[in-house]
């Protein structure tokens, strides 16, 4: 296991400086300049050169590069000009948000996942297996932005039992846990709702093999033989909630944007929306970084999970 | 297991009980501190997606002036915010009376000598001169504000750089790039920051950014707390110069949806809810809401980029476009929240011009002009590109009146390709110029302009020269306005100045240099027991008389 993690974290070394080169190529291959909020027509030619010159817009680009990495790597993550604040402040009020958020929407999306799609995958066929099928399509199908406006209007317009948005977080861990509640539910939806379906499947092919039919020969109770079923059904389970939490990790901008959550999502939507260059590059870093990083620990959780995976794991 | 009523009814009890519980457990953060004073706490759900900048000049628009800018600084002077009766005007705030010379181009300003700043520090000639010196002195210089003299460059656009001097403690000179009557209109804006914590800050190595932080001016409010993109706390000056505010405290909570700002405002979370949804009215009304509703120079008066074809030279495409919009249609789409525009400002308003009619749905004028302009039922002609934002600070109900603009122009053959992007975005394409290569592929420019709110706010729209920072952005250039606005601009009789306004209306309603749209009624919703608001003529709101019951 020791040796797998070191080459797994050995690997992931050239995937993020891989991700690194591609999040500044992108933002250095669009259209446009990227010094245009400080050059104005007013400028002479020799201003608006000093002005591109005070950004390094004129070195080449492997030395932009070099330049741009050694600031990220001390923490220098730029100042976006529209937000009149410094990127690390920015994403990091947001990304403490979003990871509250999405931990805590991945951690209720799986459970109640795996609870509902072991339940029908142990009752093939029967009605419990088809409400939880019918549970799981309407996750998938729901629009985020439809169930969350339904649910703010009746948890908190109507019935007032939960705030219209907002992370409550400082002010005690009542305002911080009902601030959670209504996100919370809007964004799990749809992981639960993969979960349940991946589980259900998993389970029942689980459930078909011959080891459990051996297991029954040797007079395992049904409560035992369920608990080996679902140590073998939970790697595909796993796969896909690593996928699932990286994508709540890059912020749901519908749900975020909704209930007022200021996270990781909405930051980047606007940011995108307004060409703010550097907060773009930060957060597309970030995501990508949690994203490498998730599926190298789901690697590594599965591998000690299931033996049989180690030799399969680059 | 069966679901039968009582299950539910268990169900939603145990909901509620595990909320209250929830609330139990929370740290007071709901309750109202009146430091003291009296007055309650005034709860602001705002259309802009963060708490607009809180440095000496704010951005999100309008809502950055009216619930930041101009609560935690002052401008030398200030809108008669106090009545309904008529456009508001510039009356004495930090100077107490100004006197411009014969020809408008040496402005004296007196200031008031009982001000200070909230830090403690006296208000005085040092202030001003520190202030214009951060915007209009030396670009080089320690303390040079670069943000602000790109962002508010139209405020200080006729003050001469280096221009202006202390005559003593309590008076300034301030000279102008030209003859101009109208510096106390710019003077609105200049908000005065505290040069002893400004330099405080830029001294021990911040920028002006830092300085917004913990910003110090001479506003009835003080900044007690700012959570980025979720939260902002104004706390009551008691020492304010004008008399302490009526409220303790103003809550500000940027929600650029609709939905979650009527849901805010039905669970009391907050007691004043701007642009909720307009289908919302009569709901909110019912259920003891105050539904404001009132006339205010703003309008949607969308851009023609006149930089390039089709527009440039083409005078009949503008006005088919024009006679095609179906104004009535479209409001009431949104519920009656606006309504026609026929011309740029609204019946009424000083520059409204009274011998044009403008323009108004005409289908078939329309298909005749597009036949005419050489796109018989749209052939030949491109699709349009028309940028509009989601929301933000004035910008009505985009989405919906987008989708029955494009709409009623397909129904003269002409397609339109919807592009929508962030407001602070479509601010940026006004700084960049529809010339610059990022945005040239746009052919119309959503544009919401406090249509005639102070007549300065006109210039860099409909004048030649482009001022960075200002919403000038579509190419919009003919010697006839710029020559009535000249006039205009130097007369130091505001209804000379009017009159001259007027001509160059005129020109503009004659050449549809915009597509004239929609006035604004500023819809509004406040709880029941907020006071004292008055629904006056401007976008910018008096916090200081308005009060909160408990």
């Amino acid at each position: 296991m020791v040796r797998l993690t070191v080459r797994r974290l050995l690997y992931s070394i050239p995937i993020l400086i891989g991700v690194s080169v591609i999040c500044f190529l992108l933002m250095n291959v669009l259209p446009g300049n990227a010094a245009a909020g400080l050059i104005n027509d007013q400028m002479t030619e020799k201003e608006k050169y000093a002005a591109e010159q005070s950004m390094g817009l004129h070195d080449p680009l492997p030395v932009r590069y070099w330049s741009w990495l050694t600031k990220i790597l001390s923490g220098d993550m730029g100042f976006s000009q529209q937000r009149h604040r410094d990127v690390a402040e920015l994403l990091g009020q947001a990304w403490v948000n979003t990871f509250i958020l999405a931990i805590v929407s991945a951690v209720v999306g799986v459970v109640a996942g795996m609870l509902l799609g072991y339940y029908a995958g142990t009752r093939r066929g029967r009605w419990a297996d088809k409400v939880v099928s019918i549970f799981s399509l309407a996750g998938l199908s729901i629009p985020s932005f439809f169930l969350g406006i339904v649910l703010l209007s009746i948890f908190a317009g109507e019935m007032r039992l939960f705030p219209a948005g907002g992370a409550e977080f400082g002010v005690g861990i009542g305002p911080a846990i009902r601030s959670l509640v209504l996100p919370v539910a809007t964004g799990s939806l749809v992981t639960a709702g993969i979960t349940a379906r991946v589980m259900r499947a998993s389970m029942v092919d689980v459930m078909a093999a011959d080891f459990i039919e051996t297991l029954r020969a040797k007079g395992l109770s049904e409560w035992e033989v369920r608990k080996h079923a679902v140590r073998n059904a939970v790697a595909p389970v796993l796969t896909t909630s690593g996928v699932q939490l990286g994508y709540l990790l890059g912020g749901a901008v519908v749900v975020e944007t909704i209930f007022r959550w200021p996270g990781m999502g909405t930051l980047t939507y606007n940011a995108i929306a307004s060409r703010d260059l550097p907060v773009i590059q930060g957060s597309m870093l970030i995501v990508a970084f949690a994203f490498v990083l998730i599926n190298l620990i789901v690697d590594i959780v599965q591998a000690a999970i299931d033996p049989r995976v180690r030799g399969t794991l680059l | 297991m069966r679901f039968s009523k009582k299950r539910f009814a268990r169900l939603g009890v145990g909901i509620a009980v595990a909320s209250l519980v929830l609330s139990a457990c929370g740290g007071g953060g709901g309750s109202s501190s009146d430091g003291g004073k009296g007055g309650g706490v005034l709860k602001i759900a705002m259309t802009s997606s963060d708490i607009p900048f809180t440095g000496p000049y704010p951005d999100n628009g309008y809502e950055g002036y009216r619930f930041v800018a101009n609560n935690l600084y002052d401008g030398l002077t200030r809108l008669n915010l106090d009545q309904d009766t008529e456009l508001p005007t510039p009356q004495p705030a930090l100077a107490e009376s100004w006197t411009p010379n014969a020809d408008g181009t040496v402005w004296t300003f007196k200031l008031r000598q009982d001000v200070k700043f909230s830090d403690g520090t006296p208000f005085n000639a040092d202030a001003v001169i520190f202030r214009l010196e951060t915007v209009k002195g030396d670009k080089n210089g320690k303390y040079y504000d670069a943000d602000v003299a790109a962002r508010a460059s139209s405020f200080y656009k006729y003050v001469k750089e280096s221009g202006f001097r202390k005559v003593d403690d309590y008076t300034v000179e301030i000279e102008t790039t030209q003859p101009y009557g109208l510096l106390n209109y710019d003077a609105l804006a200049w908000f005065i920051p505290s040069p002893t914590a400004a330099k405080k800050v830029i001294d021990g190595g911040g920028t002006w950014a830092d300085f917004a932080k913990a910003p110090v001016g001479t506003g009835a409010f003080t900044l007690e707390k700012l959570v980025s993109g979720q939260q902002a706390t104004l706390k009551r000056n008691d020492a304010y110069w004008r008399g302490a505010a009526k409220v303790s405290e103003i809550d500000l909570f940027p929600a650029p949806e609709a939905a979650t700002r009527l849901s805010m405002l039905q669970s009391g979370e907050v007691n004043w809810a701007e642009a909720p949804a307009p289908d919302s009215m009569e709901t909110l009304k019912s259920q003891g809401y105050n539904v404001i509703l009132a006339k205010y120079p703003h309008g949607i008066m969308p851009r023609f980029n006149m930089f390039r074809a089709p527009f440039k030279d083409n005078l009949k495409l503008r006005q088919a476009l024009n006679y095609a919009l179906d104004r009535e249609s479209t409001a009431a789409i949104i519920n009656k929240a606006g309504y026609p525009a026929s011309q740029y400002v609204y019946k009424g308003h000083p520059d409204f011009v009274p011998t044009n009619e403008g323009y108004h749905y005409d289908k078939a004028k329309a298909e005749q002009l597009l036949a005419d302009a050489g796109f018989p039922h749209g052939a030949g002609l491109k699709t349009l590109v028309f940028a509009y934002p989601q929301g933000g600070s004035g910008n009505m109900y985009p989405p919906e009146m987008m989708q029955s603009l494009q709409q009623q122009f397909a129904d003269i053959g002409v397609k339109v390709e919807l592009k929508p992007v962030e407001w602070n975005t479509l601010l940026t394409m006004g700084i960049d110029g529809l010339n610059a290569d990022q945005w040239s592929d746009i052919d119309i420019l959503w544009a919401s302009p406090a249509a005639g709110m102070v007549p300065t706010g006109y210039t860099s729209t409909v004048m030649c020269e482009r001022v960075p920072g200002t919403p000038n952005a579509a190419g919009l250039c003919d010697p006839r306005i710029d020559a009535a606005w000249n006039k205009g601009l130097a007369a130091t009789d505001i209804n000379e100045t009017h009159k001259l306004f007027q001509e160059g209306m005129n020109v503009i309603l004659d050449e549809a240099y915009f597509l004239f749209w929609m006035h604004d009624l500023n819809l509004r919703v406040l709880a029941p027991e907020v006071k004292g608001y008055i629904p006056v003529q401007s976008w910018w709101v008096d916090f200081s008389i308005i009060d909160v019951e408990s």
